[in-house]
């Protein structure tokens, strides 16, 4: 009997690493474990307070990004004053864009963020310049970069 | 020819040999072995019969998987919690960069805008 274990236990490894690679490369995928977040009458009375924004949207929202705002949460008292009150404000329309617009903001963030301080000074300016724009303008810099795409 | 040789063609003829005992001598062989085992412990017995016994384990065939189906559970849970290691790592980044989006300087649609995005390039210097 101890003869067929190595074979078996090899196969079995086999069976079970072969696939891990693969999963490796695919975020959430197959075995991914399901995330529980807590309802919004499970929060604490601090909670709710921080997350007030969104306690409209709370129940709509899927586990995984109640999890996601519930470690923002936990980032939020190490925060400034301002940049908390800033968090609050933008709370609504983070959570209003769609998956594809988060991305795009992210990896927009991290490219800017990797700039020189004085290259993101500029763009700062650059942005306060855009906002002056009239609307028409604006429009026509829209489209011309989805024609370009 | 060195012990060790001698030893292992001597262990081989004993065993070739083994399938042509007279019936008589296995017979004696086999009423020393039960007089024998008579006289040791039960738990000693049953590990000497799994033991001894080749071609019977068929008797104890629900336990021979045991080890197998332990080894695949184990590692069945160490990936599963690796799973969820990589998970969290994973939410605990986004998180990390959303709410570094959410408090800086510049306003959200500063990075969804994509009329901005055409601005910065259209006011870029350009280079040689």
């Amino acid at each position: 009997m101890a003869k067929t274990h190595p074979a078996v236990a090899a196969l079995a490894l086999a069976l079970l690493l072969g696939p891990v690679p693969a999963l490796a490369t695919q975020p959430g995928a197959l075995t991914a474990p399901v995330v529980r977040a807590p309802e919004w009458g499970q929060l604490t009375p601090e909670q709710q307070r921080i997350l007030a924004p969104l306690a409209a949207e709370w129940p709509k929202m899927e586990h995984a990004r109640r999890d996601k705002w519930m470690r923002i949460v936990r980032q939020y008292s190490s925060l400034p004053a301002e940049k908390q009150q800033r968090l609050q404000s933008r709370m609504q329309q983070w959570a209003s864009l769609t998956h594809e617009q988060r991305v795009q903001a992210r990896e927009r963030y991290a490219k800017l963020k990797s700039l020189p301080p004085e290259k993101r000074h500029e763009i700062n300016r650059k942005w306060a310049e855009y906002e002056r724009l009239p609307e028409e303008r604006k429009h026509k810099l829209r489209q011309a970069i989805q024609t370009a795409e | 020819m060195n012990e060790q040789e001698f030893s292992t063609r001597l262990a081989r003829r004993l065993e070739d040999r083994l399938d042509d005992l007279p019936p008589t001598v296995m017979a004696r062989l086999r009423a020393a072995r039960e007089a024998a085992l008579a006289q040791v412990p039960v738990q000693a017995q049953q590990l000497a019969f799994a033991g001894a016994v080749r071609g019977t384990t068929h008797r104890h065939g629900g336990l021979r998987f045991v080890p197998l189906a332990a080894l695949v559970l184990g590692l069945t849970l160490s990936f599963y919690w690796y799973q969820v290691a990589r998970q969290a790592t994973h939410h605990q980044d986004a998180a990390e960069i959303d709410a570094q989006v959410l408090t800086d300087d510049l306003p959200i649609a500063a990075y969804v805008d994509q009329g901005f995005e055409a601005w910065l390039k259209h006011t870029q210097p350009s280079r040689p």
